[in-house]
């Protein structure tokens, strides 16, 4: 054999893509560049359950003609050979690093930075979402050079698909032996959709030369750029005059708390949960970031979510153009909102004067109806279903004497009520207390739910230790575990092991001297 | 079937001298057509679907080529169809998955066997191993060598694949067996070209007819007492004649030099993989250019001893590349060797892995400790193995938690998924009960987060699986059973045997209107449309007919009316076997019919509606129970724009259908009200615009905002059809 062929080697590619991505139509149009360009190109994937979301690959080999005689290229993608690997998305640019495919000696990484979640980050009772920052890390160590961007948003941006932005981006780098126009020829052939093809493709090759210069987007060395929120970034929160008094985080979130109050009902309302925060802070025990966890979860809380809430966050104009930019609404287009609405006896008696809607609920439950409830779809934006919710709302003036409102507000004094114990008795378990109220949201079975935990975590922890029954020190570290198992699973069955497990052990030790006195 | 694919067909007509660009599987169907098939079939199954979806869009070819087309309702059907060439010097050609489409035709495979061809039959099988199979992991192999059927293995290259498929009808022909070809995933899809030729039509065909049947014949069939004689037939004629065809038509290939220390022998199908670990080793190049002497089995069975023998004598030891368990080849390459009083060391499952697919590091290690044995320098080879291992070192020192799994999922509005929140919420609502699960998009289920299900025995057989479990439970046992599975073999096997046996236990038939997880192929109970073979056969009455007398078809978006007749069914007193047929065409299909015609619509300027859902994040509190009951892939999260909150709250993106499962389930189950409905009212016609302002003067007089509609707000571009 000749010593030419014996070191020529082929230029690999791999895709990492999801079902429904177009990965196989970005690995077509490679193909026919490559064809184009006059290249030897062999392609293969495994795309059985592609169409389905699930993680799958693409495999391409290029090599330049020297003869006639055809070359053997793999089927497989080698560990340690890829020289180039193009992801669609951030953790499958990271199961490709972790199967071996992306190596410091010679892989050139295109990664979308943008994040597809998995069902299990999905379906987390709080914030399953896996940290960016570190995967971008991982990244950047493995490549031998990165392009790590949101390549979806450049997509979004010129209405086209991410599978065009990332052939442009492939072909401007120059990282394949194939010049750009036998790309854009092949982009072009597309039956379908060319035109947003052809934009996206556009995209693509811009962000290539931007890679090129911007250092951020390429040399491992570089700092990462700051993490980007996807769409609202959050306001910063700006304290007022009358949350002066705290500092830091907890002023900030005290005005907000006092915004959201006043609205919610009225500004004496938003005073009683100043004159609350104020007490707190004023306790030697109050630390800054208990007084802003407090002025977080008590906004939350004294603004609750019941019928007139609902009724009157349905109605608000900044919804409706919200509404039509998601739907991409073009002008001229009717846009009708048909909201899916189903109280229950708890929701609806709860509206009632306390008296009369206890009277309610306990026939309800003696009857058997509590499972009831009313599934409706009102046409908010029209006056029919405008009207009925303009009247719940309407009726918020009398929320302070309803029956829910009551309820409310005897858990917030025992929550409270634990908090300022706490202070005295136990200081380091006192935000743990705070946190608690995390649990309580949401409506009907989530509600429910939310509360049966609260009430089993209070009844069987915070309340036996803060007045001696229980020793005292174990507290904060309790209620920690017990709160992060009532979100591990929807059944609390990991809760009623933590809580049964702390009774165990808490119960066999005698309560310190300082609690029980 | 809604995919067209037109683009396929034009490269089947491809003639003498023009070069054919395309997949392994689409090569295969060109090379039937050049080699003068008279009748192909089979049964859908990744990834040899796509033989069958392309020709049966064809028509004009087979009209042309008077071949006979049959879709099959399962692969014992399809191995039948080849008993047209048990008396007739006809050529055909049938395909499925295996395993388990071999393991369903194993009984017609058997019977075919035994007398044998006259004309030759090809089986083309898509050999699901390794990643992204689908099926359990086991080796046609066994079905070759107890039935004796040659197996052909072909190097993934698509001028060998074709030039193979050719060759196996000679084979066939010469020795009256039949032939299998498997094809492993990735050659199936594997994008090459070769030289096309002129495509042949068969003598005898749907054009030519024979005008008569040929005379009674009692010595063709597997009858006994026949069967003893045709037993000796394949060992004594048949396989020699196979054997003296493999050598003359040189299907094996010796590449390399024809003397050496050590040599190589592997499976045609795993060639390029080896090449590219040489080439490491420095002993062959991008070209396949061998230092080192290869024998290329492209059949791997029968195997010839005297190719063996020869290979082997002047060698000191050989590495036989074999994947699967177990190792047949080396075992058969044993007992020549020993025969033949042969010296040569025998390497193979010692150094390569006993079972798993045999992957470059996989088949790299097994070279390189092969190599080091005999004293061979591996070089490059070592070295990226060395720097393979090394980098794994890396990754694991760095590295904290495993990464979430991304398993495949339904798709976005998929009319399966109602069911499973359906009976999450029952089993909320009941406790839990025994589930059967079946083959199909449905055993997606079984993943999160519906993880539901206690065994899969295999297509079509879940109720008969739960058949024992109905009688030693006090809870019914219910089975999830789609369509597919239902025609393909779960009527007979599952009901006809509940209602014989009078079992009490409840079926759920997913009836979407397609064999949805293999590509949309259409089954009996399809809708008769323009394209495609859909009959419309009704499934209620089938099980009607049958003796089922309870059963209940439900659409499987009104999640409040499955939960109420799983209720019922879990609940009610009568015995025997109820069925619930879950009603809702499968919404990729009906996505591709659907979206270019009301794209045209729109065009045209008629009034459309086009639906989609939302959720209200002032309203979402980050529970994500939702998620927990759907698992749409466009129901998702995102950050929440509420300062004072912190939990991601749900958000449905833009891939949203509007099937409405997220707003039914949020009903159903009494979760939210974040839910709402988005209807977008395009090219509206004056009498809406009319009443949309009477009722927005209304609102205002009340205090009320209404959307304003500013003229001139930017209209999105057009987004193509997402690819697929």
């Amino acid at each position: 054999m000749s010593g030419a062929t014996k070191t020529q080697k082929p230029v690999r590619l791999l895709i990492a893509a999801m079902g429904g991505e177009g990965g196989g139509v970005l690995a077509g149009w490679l193909t026919e560049a490559a064809l184009d360009a006059g290249l030897w190109v062999q392609r293969t994937s495994v795309p059985g359950v592609a169409q389905r979301t699930g993680a799958t690959t693409y495999y391409l080999e290029f090599l330049p003609k020297t003869g006639d005689k055809r070359p053997v290229m793999a089927l497989h993608p080698a560990p340690g050979k890829v020289d180039v690997l193009v992801a669609t998305e951030l953790l499958e640019a990271v199961r490709m690093v972790k199967a071996g495919y992306v190596t410091p000696d010679r892989t050139r990484l295109f990664a979308s930075r943008h994040r597809t979640f998995t069902v299990d980050e999905k379906s987390a009772m709080e914030d399953g979402r896996l940290e960016v920052e570190p995967m971008v890390a991982t990244l950047r160590n493995f490549a031998a050079k990165a392009t790590i961007s949101d390549f979806s948003k450049e997509a979004q941006k010129v209405s086209a698909h991410l599978n065009s932005v990332v052939m442009g981006l492939v072909a401007g780098s120059g990282v394949l032996p194939i010049p750009v126009e036998s790309c854009l020829k092949a982009v072009q052939s597309g039956k379908r959709a060319s035109e947003a093809n052809l934009r996206g493709f556009e995209a693509g090759l811009a962000l290539a030369a931007e890679a090129s210069i911007v250092p951020d987007l390429t040399g491992k060395a570089k700092a990462a750029p700051a993490p980007e929120m996807e769409e609202a970034p959050t306001p910063v929160l700006v304290a007022s005059p009358e949350t002066e008094f705290l500092t830091g985080e907890a002023a900030g979130l005290a005005a907000e708390g006092m915004r959201r109050l006043t609205d919610y009902q009225d500004r004496a309302y938003a005073e009683t949960y100043l004159s609350h925060l104020k007490r707190v802070s004023e306790h030697p025990n109050a630390t800054p970031e208990l007084l802003a966890a407090l002025a977080r979860h008590m906004a939350v809380r004294m603004s609750y979510e019941d019928t007139h809430r609902v009724a009157e966050l349905k109605l608000r104009q900044a919804r409706l153009a919200r509404v039509r930019a998601e739907a991409k609404a073009r002008a001229g287009d009717i846009v009708d909102v048909r909201e899916y609405m189903k109280p229950g006896p708890e929701e609806v008696f709860g509206m009632l004067p306390k008296s009369l809607g206890e009277r309610l609920i306990a026939m309800s439950q003696r009857n058997g109806w509590s499972g009831y409830s009313w599934p409706m779809k009102v046409k908010t934006t029209r006056f029919s279903g405008f009207i009925r919710l303009k009247f719940l709302a309407y009726a918020k003036r009398w929320r302070q004497k309803n029956l829910r409102h009551h309820e409310e507000m005897e858990w917030l004094d025992l929550w409270l009520g634990h908090v300022e114990k706490a202070l005295d008795v136990a200081p380091d378990a006192a935000i743990q207390i705070v946190e608690t109220a995390r649990l309580v949201r949401g409506y009907a079975s989530t509600y429910k739910r939310g509360t049966r935990n609260w009430r089993l975590i209070e009844g069987e922890v915070i309340a036996p230790c803060l007045d001696g029954r229980l020793p005292s020190d174990m507290l904060a570290d309790a209620v920690l575990q017990a709160r992060l198992a009532a979100v591990k699973d929807p059944d609390s069955a990991a809760l009623d092991q933590v809580v049964a497990a702390f009774k165990d052990v808490a119960g066999s030790r005698k309560p310190a001297l300082d609690a029980a006195e | 079937m809604e995919v067209s694919f037109h683009k396929e067909i034009q490269s089947l007509k491809l003639g003498k001298g023009e070069t054919f660009h395309g997949e392994g599987i689409l090569a295969v169907t060109k090379a039937l057509l050049q080699s003068g098939v008279a009748y192909v079939g089979g049964y859908q199954g990744a990834p040899v679907s796509h033989l069958l979806d392309v020709l049966v869009q064809s028509e004009d070819i087979l009209e042309e080529l008077g071949i006979h087309l049959e879709t099959c309702t399962n692969e014992a059907a399809a191995a039948a169809m080849l008993a047209a060439s048990v008396q007739y010097p006809m050529r055909g050609c049938v395909t499925w998955k295996s395993i388990v489409g071999t393991n369903v035709a194993a009984d017609a495979l058997s019977n075919l066997a035994s007398p044998g061809v006259i004309g030759g039959t090809l089986i083309v099988v898509g050999e699901d191993y390794g990643e992204g199979a689908s099926v359990i992991q086991e080796r046609t192999h066994a079905y070759a060598l107890k039935s004796s059927l040659w197996l052909l293995d072909p190097r993934p290259e698509l001028t060998k694949i074709v030039d193979m498929v050719e060759k196996s009808f000679e084979l066939s022909e010469a020795s009256n067996t039949p032939v299998i070809m498997e094809l492993r995933i990735r050659a199936c899809h594997v994008f090459g070209d070769f030289e096309a030729k002129d495509n042949v039509a068969a003598p005898h065909s749907t054009r030519e007819k024979f005008k008569e049947p040929t005379p009674f014949n009692y010595a063709r069939l597997a009858h006994p007492p026949e069967t003893f004689i045709q037993e000796k037939d394949k060992v004594a004629r048949r396989l020699p004649a196979a054997r003296d065809f493999i050598v003359r038509e040189k299907l094996n290939e010796f590449m390399g030099p024809t003397t050496g220390e050590i040599g190589i022998i592997t499976q045609g199908g795993l060639f390029n993989g080896l090449n590219s670990c040489l080439a490491d080793a420095g002993l062959s190049d991008a070209y396949g250019n061998l230092d080192v002497p290869v024998m290329v089995l492209n059949v791997t069975h029968p195997l010839v001893p005297e190719q063996i023998t020869d290979f082997a004598k002047d060698k000191k030891a050989i590495l036989i590349v074999e994947e699967g368990s177990p190792e047949y080849i080396e075992l058969a390459v044993g007992k020549i060797l020993r025969q033949a009083d042969l010296q040569t060391k025998i390497h193979g499952k010692d150094m390569l892995p006993e079972a798993g697919e045999y992957t470059a590091a996989v088949v790299g290690k097994g070279v390189s400790a092969f190599l080091d044995a005999y004293g061979i320098e591996p070089g490059g080879l070592g070295e990226w193995l060395d720097g393979v291992d090394a980098n794994q070192k890396a990754l694991a020192d760095g590295s904290g938690d495993p990464l979430p799994p991304r398993p495949p999922t339904f798709c976005t509005g998929c009319p399966e998924r109602p069911v499973f929140s359906a009976m999450k919420l029952v089993r909320e609502e009941l406790g839990p009960v025994h589930v059967s699960v079946d083959i199909g998009c449905h055993a997606l289920a079984t993943f999160p987060p519906f993880s539901q299900g206690h065994s899969i025995i295999g297509y079509g057989m879940s109720l008969a699986a739960a058949s024992a479990v109905s009688g030693t439970q006090e809870k019914r046992p219910f089975t999830v059973m789609g369509d597919g599975g239902f025609w393909h073999n779960g009527l007979l096997t599952g009901v006809a045997g509940s209602v014989f046996n009078q079992d009490d236990s409840v079926l759920i038939v997913m009836d979407n209107g397609y064999s949805s997880a293999t590509g949309a192929q259409d089954l009996p109970s399809s809708r008769p449309k323009e394209l495609g073979r859909g009959k419309g056969l009704n499934i209620d009455k089938a099980l009607k007919s049958m003796g089922v007398k309870w059963v209940k078809r439900v659409n499987n978006y009104n999640v409040s009316t499955m939960v109420k007749a799983l209720r019922e069914a879990r609940t009610s007193r009568d015995k025997g076997l109820k069925v619930i047929v879950a009603e809702g065409e499968c919404q990729l299909a009906r996505q591709r019919r659907v979206r270019p015609a009301m794209a045209k619509a729109v065009a045209r300027g008629d009034r459309v509606v086009r639906t989609r859902y939302w959720v209200d994040e002032e309203t979402c509190t980050g529970d994500h129970s939702c998620i927990r009951l759907s698992g749409c892939p466009s129901l998702t999260i995102k950050p929440n724009p509420d300062p004072l909150r912190t939990d991601p709250v749900a958000h449905v993106n833009n891939d949203c259908v509007g099937c409405g499962l997220c707003g039914e389930v949020s009903h159903a189950a009494q979760l939210c009200p974040s839910f709402a409905q988005i209807d977008i009212l395009q090219n509206p016609t004056a009498w809406d615009r009319f009443s949309k302002s009477v009722s927005d003067r209304l609102i205002r007089l009340f205090g009320g905002d209404v959307d304003e509609d500013r003229p001139g707000a930017s209209a999105p571009g057009a987004i193509g059809v997402p690819a697929e």
